[in-house]
């Protein structure tokens, strides 16, 4: 009992802490590709830390949900930090969901956040709302069908049973529909998060912004939590791309020295996607936002074809 | 390495060549085509090489070398060298758009499975699994030779062709012996090298690379 409320506060504190550094890894390793010098991997958690102390400015014109918005965004994705295998597959809250609950917890947020940007009435909130939606609309079908497509050779939709199995047998992997997946996840955890070529986090320009208008109203703590809780996203996206697709360091069991690797194992996958990220961002463009959908819609497809693939070859 | 996991590598790999040849279609741009071709030769290499470790032959490891040399190097330099001579003239211009041909593609390569399917299941090698994916290599090449309105994309169509020939090859027989495989990648390099003289002896006579143009009458 006692270890298991150790692992669950663990891997919330993995999560919460790891996700601020994750977001200042990319950012600086953007900046040093891009020739500049930029901030250190801290800053983040400064910026937090600035944003916390700050005083908290509210419209007159908004209702409870803009108030109780970043609370929500900010606990679904601590609760799906508990569903996640960050460090081990015999997750706390494992037992209790699998993808698709997953998505839902991701998608609540999404939804509330939505609200929030149109509550205030404010016309960058309402285009950023919009915007946001159709694109999360277009993505999380894909999100679905590409771990349907680890699924089905793996036999089971929980995230800790794919995990397992492809660990076992790591010849699984060797697939043509995995490395499908793998690309079509890959497009998504892109767009969900809000990263180019889908969504710019860089900047606050009024006609590419997406995610950036729709939080535009917030300030203080307010902010604070709902750029936690993107970055705690992004955290977890990453986690999933690292983990289901490359198993390898995940604890298998709740030992010690188990945790301990794959501590160390996540942080060096963490790190190689950080870098890929930010070569991403570097070389691609910001696609205009009506060619976005065409994108997804390309996701969508090589996610369906992971999953035919299973049939067809083995 | 044992038979299983070459087997499935195989079929990884073989897949990634053909998934190369519908990213053909997709870019728009001789570049991106060219580039492409090129990341095709390099798997084709990756595998024959693997093929090469598994039944310890030296010369398919040979043939692996030769083939980044010809098809990874020189061929997509030649090519290069096309495309930037042609100037505006860059942009590929099928019959067909993309998602036609894309659907028409998907539809070759089922009945490559359909076609193919029966003679993989009758060849005891560990890569036979993947010959229908080499098949509808060589359809879609055959495809994109027909649908390309530009000489250029047509020498790439011809390219993908050959690749999916040697893959065929390679998969069903462990390839055909060196000296006819040296033979071919010459016969590939010198074709490829008279069709580049052909582009340009087109594009001046008639100030454009649309094969189109051959069929009207001149003065």
């Amino acid at each position: 009992m006692v270890t298991e409320i150790a692992i669950t506060l663990a891997q919330l504190l993995v999560v919460m802490f790891g996700s601020p550094l994750l977001v200042g890894v990319i950012r600086k390793a953007k900046a040093r590709l891009q020739g500049r010098r930029g901030a250190g991997i801290f800053q983040p958690y400064a910026d937090i830390r600035k944003l916390l102390l700050k005083e908290l400015v509210i419209s007159e014109n908004t209702s409870w949900i803009f108030r109780f918005t970043p609370y929500l965004v900010a606990t679904t994705m601590l609760l799906s930090a508990l569903i996640v295998p960050v460090l081990t597959t015999r997750t706390p809250l494992g037992f209790m969901g699998n993808i698709i609950v997953l998505m839902y917890l991701f998608l609540l947020g999404t939804f509330f956040l939505a609200l929030a940007g149109l509550d205030a009435g404010s016309a960058f909130g309402g285009m950023g709302s919009s915007r946001e939606v159709a694109i999360a609309a277009l993505a999380e079908p894909t999100v679905v069908i590409a771990i349907f497509g680890l699924a089905l050779r793996a036999g089971t939709t929980s995230l800790d049973g794919i995990i397992t199995r492809f660990a076992a047998e790591p010849l699984l992997m060797l697939n043509a529909g995995h490395l499908l997946a793998f690309i079509a996840f890959f497009i998504v955890a892109l767009a969900e998060n809000g990263r180019l070529p889908v969504d710019n986090p860089a900047t606050h320009l009024e006609l590419t912004m997406i995610h950036e208008a729709m939080i535009l109203e917030y300030s203080g703590r307010n902010l604070a939590m709902v750029e936690w809780a993107a970055g705690m996203k992004l955290f977890l996206f990453l986690t999933l791309l690292s983990n289901l697709f490359f198993p390898w360091g995940v604890a298998l069991n709740n030992a010690p020295a188990a945790l301990f690797t794959a501590l160390l194992a996540l942080a060096t996958k963490l790190l190689l996607f950080a870098a890929a990220i930010a070569l991403v961002e570097t070389a691609v463009a910001k696609l205009r936002l009506f060619r976005v959908p065409e994108l997804l819609a390309g996701s969508f497809t090589v996610a369906l074809l992971a999953v035919v693939t299973s049939f067809f070859i083995k | 390495m044992s038979e299983e996991v070459l087997s499935k590598a195989v079929n990884l790999l073989s897949f990634v060549a053909l998934g190369l040849n519908f990213l053909l279609i997709v870019r728009t741009r001789l570049e991106g085509q060219v580039r492409a071709f090129e990341w095709q030769s390099y798997v084709l290499a990756l595998l024959s090489m693997l093929i090469a470790l598994y039944s310890g032959s030296v010369e398919l490891f040979g043939v692996g070398v030769a083939l980044v040399v010809v098809k990874g190097v020189v061929i997509p330099r030649v090519l290069n060298r096309a495309v930037a001579n042609l100037g505006l003239l860059r942009v590929a211009v099928p019959y067909l758009g993309t998602a036609p041909a894309l659907i028409i593609c998907g539809l070759l390569t089922i009945v490559a499975f359909y076609v193919m399917t029966p003679i993989a299941a009758s060849n005891p090698l560990p890569t036979a699994d993947a010959i229908p994916l080499a098949f509808a290599g060589v359809l879609i090449g055959f495809f994109i030779m027909v649908n390309r309105r530009r000489a250029v994309t047509q020498i790439l169509g011809f390219l993908m062709l050959e690749n999916g020939i040697f893959l065929f090859a390679l998969l069903a027989t462990y390839g055909v012996p060196f000296i006819v495989e040296m033979g071919v990648f010459l016969d590939v390099l010198v074709a490829v090298l008279i069709m580049e003289v052909f582009v340009y002896r087109i594009k001046d006579n008639f100030d454009s690379i649309d094969v189109g143009e051959l069929e009207k009458l001149k003065e």
